[in-house]
């Protein structure tokens, strides 16, 4: 993290992003219950997922500072996802194919 | 090799084996190492466990039981568990804070919180283990257990192993106040707390 931004993450500021992150929490088993009956399983499942998305987000951008942290560092960061993108993609085709079985 | 040439590299090869290498130099003109080497090492286990995730996303998708098997698991644990690894890194983060504050004494107090979240965790979770077991579920009950005890107990060995490094860095900087050891302690943590944030859904809510 660099210098320049240690005095503006204050005590305060982490406990905002956890209580955010307890609502988001709340908000992923509330919605799971609630809208099992209302909406498609796929959307639940897709909200749901989102929600954990933003979760990780707020983790890794403030309490990781990735938001903060120099290109080394963001590189790094970033190409494990990237990988994994890849990964995910090298074998789509084969889950596709299972599926339509 | 001339005298001087051999004092030279005797004067560097010490230099290297003390660790004189100092970190927050290094921070004036880029990343410090050993902040960027535990980058790698933190997108070496995304890739370990993302994969595993990947592959169980698969048999989700082709098993038709999965939903109905996975009613059977546990909300009401798993959920105190998400909130007992949240505040971990409520508590990890503080210790980094008050670590780069030079707040020695509530720093290590973090640190001890920390951990003390990690050994809750691991508690609920065997916990949770034993009632499915009694309930008869095993990892060679069907596919969505397989994938249920691989990933999760595998997410639970480096919440345990994040415990055990927290409690050596708590150790550690009791001497050395290396905020650097405590940086990558929390990040261990918050990478445990990452992960968790998708397994949580996968097998409990969806």
């Amino acid at each position: 993290m660099q210098a320049e931004h240690q005095d503006h993450l204050s005590v305060a500021f982490y406990v905002k992003i956890y209580v955010l992150l307890l609502i988001l929490t709340g908000a992923s088993v509330a919605s799971s219950f609630l809208l099992r009956d209302v909406v498609s399983a796929s959307v639940v499942v897709g909200l749901i997922l989102v929600l954990s998305t933003v979760k990780a987000l707020l983790i890794a951008l403030f309490y990781m500072h990735l938001r903060y942290e120099k290109i080394p560092v963001r590189v790094w960061a970033y190409s494990a996802i990237v990988i994994f993108i890849i990964l995910f993609i090298l074998v789509l085709p084969d889950g596709i194919v299972n599926l339509k079985r | 090799m001339s005298q001087e040439l051999k004092v030279e590299l005797e004067g560097v090869s010490k230099e290297a084996i003390g660790g004189v290498i100092d970190q927050e130099e290094l921070e004036s003109v880029g990343a410090p190492p050993a902040r960027v080497g535990f980058w790698v090492f933190i997108a070496g286990e995304v890739i370990i466990l993302l994969s595993l995730i990947a592959s169980s996303i698969y048999f989700r998708l082709t098993y038709p039981h999965w939903h109905e098997t996975s009613t059977f698991t546990n909300v009401v644990i798993s959920t105190i568990n998400t909130f007992i690894l949240l505040t971990g890194s409520l508590m990890a983060v503080l210790a980094h804070h008050f670590a780069f504050a030079d707040a020695w004494k509530k720093a290590r107090r973090f640190l001890l919180l920390t951990m003390l979240c990690g050994l809750a965790f691991v508690g609920m979770k065997t916990y949770e283990y034993s009632l499915e077991i009694h309930h008869g579920f095993y990892p060679n009950t069907d596919p969505f257990w397989m994938f249920y005890y691989t990933i999760t107990g595998i997410h639970g060995l480096h919440v345990f192993a994040g415990a055990c490094i927290l409690f050596g860095v708590w150790l550690y900087v009791r001497k050395t106040k290396s905020k650097y050891a405590v940086e990558n302690a929390a990040l261990y943590w918050h990478f445990v707390d990452l992960v968790w944030l998708y397994i949580f859904p996968m097998f409990y809510l969806t």
